[in-house]
């Protein structure tokens, strides 16, 4: 309904069509961590936009699509070269690596307490891979935290690591 | 949480800087580039969840408490199976995956592993590791289950 899409400011063009969609859920069990809703997948950013039935529930962290999004070489290098006022972090990651996808729920929930004020991006190493050579990535994960103040050096961490660290990082050392 | 009990985390500056030239030419030589396929087949999927079931238990190590890791690591061992012919560690980014394949130092189980029992994949997890479980056995469903949506 179009009145509903108004009064719930709800970001996502109206859908012309009556499809139903049902998000989809996690199969990891979140024992480690705290409620994420669903499995980051990397290739979910690149799906075509889904036809829905009803409205899904809509809310401030009740989102669609995952917050940290998928990025080519390219769209990296030119967020790198363009102003910014926030810590740029780019994820360096596989399809079939596993503690990549725990660093990604991480990076969803960095992404949500931090919101604008850092920006989070990942790039898919299989696709991107003279880009993942040139930045000398070896281990996967790899984070790369850059400042928006050109002449602080960039930060390479390698591997899983906790959450606090990054935190710590970004208010630290950005 | 200790940083010791978890997989590599070094972290140090480097200068970074995108160069505003553009790349020098590309060679034209033939380098062949493997990526991931979409999935793996069941057959290679097989092999590595027993290779990993077999490994374990011969080095004393466990399986993630989280065992969508486990999965996903054999899926991607059986993935480089099927396209390397060797199992190449999913979790390391190469710039010749086949001439790697042929080296070794990084077919599972690789070198690190071996020689110190560090898998950075966590796929074996000595018992002192906050990630670690307490099982050394995984089956063909838990792994379908957990990468169903990938």
């Amino acid at each position: 309904m179009q009145i509903a899409a108004s009064i719930f400011s709800f970001t996502a063009t109206p859908p012309p069509l009556c499809v139903c969609h049902f998000p989809s859920k996690t199969n990891l069990p979140n024992s480690l961590f705290s409620s994420t809703p669903s499995l980051p997948s990397p290739l979910l950013s690149l799906s075509p936009p889904r036809k829905l039935l009803c409205r899904p529930p809509s809310g401030k962290y009740v989102r669609e699509d995952y917050l940290v999004k998928k990025y080519s070489a390219a769209e990296v290098q030119e967020l790198v070269k363009g102003e910014r006022n926030v810590p740029l972090i780019i994820d360096f990651y596989a399809t079939w690596c596993g503690p990549c996808i725990l660093m990604a729920q991480e990076l969803e929930m960095l992404a949500v307490e931090y919101e604008s004020n850092t920006l989070i991006v990942k790039v898919d190493t299989d696709d991107e891979y003279e880009f993942a050579r040139d930045m000398q990535v070896r281990g996967l994960p790899t984070l790369y935290f850059i400042s928006p103040d050109p002449s602080k050096d960039a930060i390479r961490t390698e591997g899983l690591i906790p959450i606090q660290m990054m935190r710590d990082i970004v208010d630290n050392d950005m | 949480m200790t940083t010791s009990a978890l997989q590599a985390s070094t972290s140090y500056g480097v200068g970074f800087a995108i160069s505003s030239v553009a790349p020098p030419p590309r060679r034209l030589h033939h380098r062949h580039v493997t990526v991931a396929n979409a999935e793996p087949t069941d057959k290679s999927v097989e092999i590595m969840r027993k290779f990993s079931e077999q490994y374990a238990r011969r080095s004393g190590t466990y399986f993630c408490v989280d065992k969508g890791v486990t999965s996903v690591v054999i899926k991607g061992l059986a993935d480089h199976k099927d396209a390397l012919g060797a199992p190449l560690c999913p979790c390391r980014h190469y710039d010749d995956k086949a001439a790697e394949a042929t080296q070794g130092f990084w077919n599972c189980p690789c070198v690190p592993m071996r020689e110190r029992k560090e898998c950075h994949c966590m796929l074996f997890l000595t018992s002192d590791n906050d990630f670690a479980g307490k099982e050394q056995t995984i089956s063909l469903e838990e792994i379908k289950e957990s990468t169903a949506n990938m």
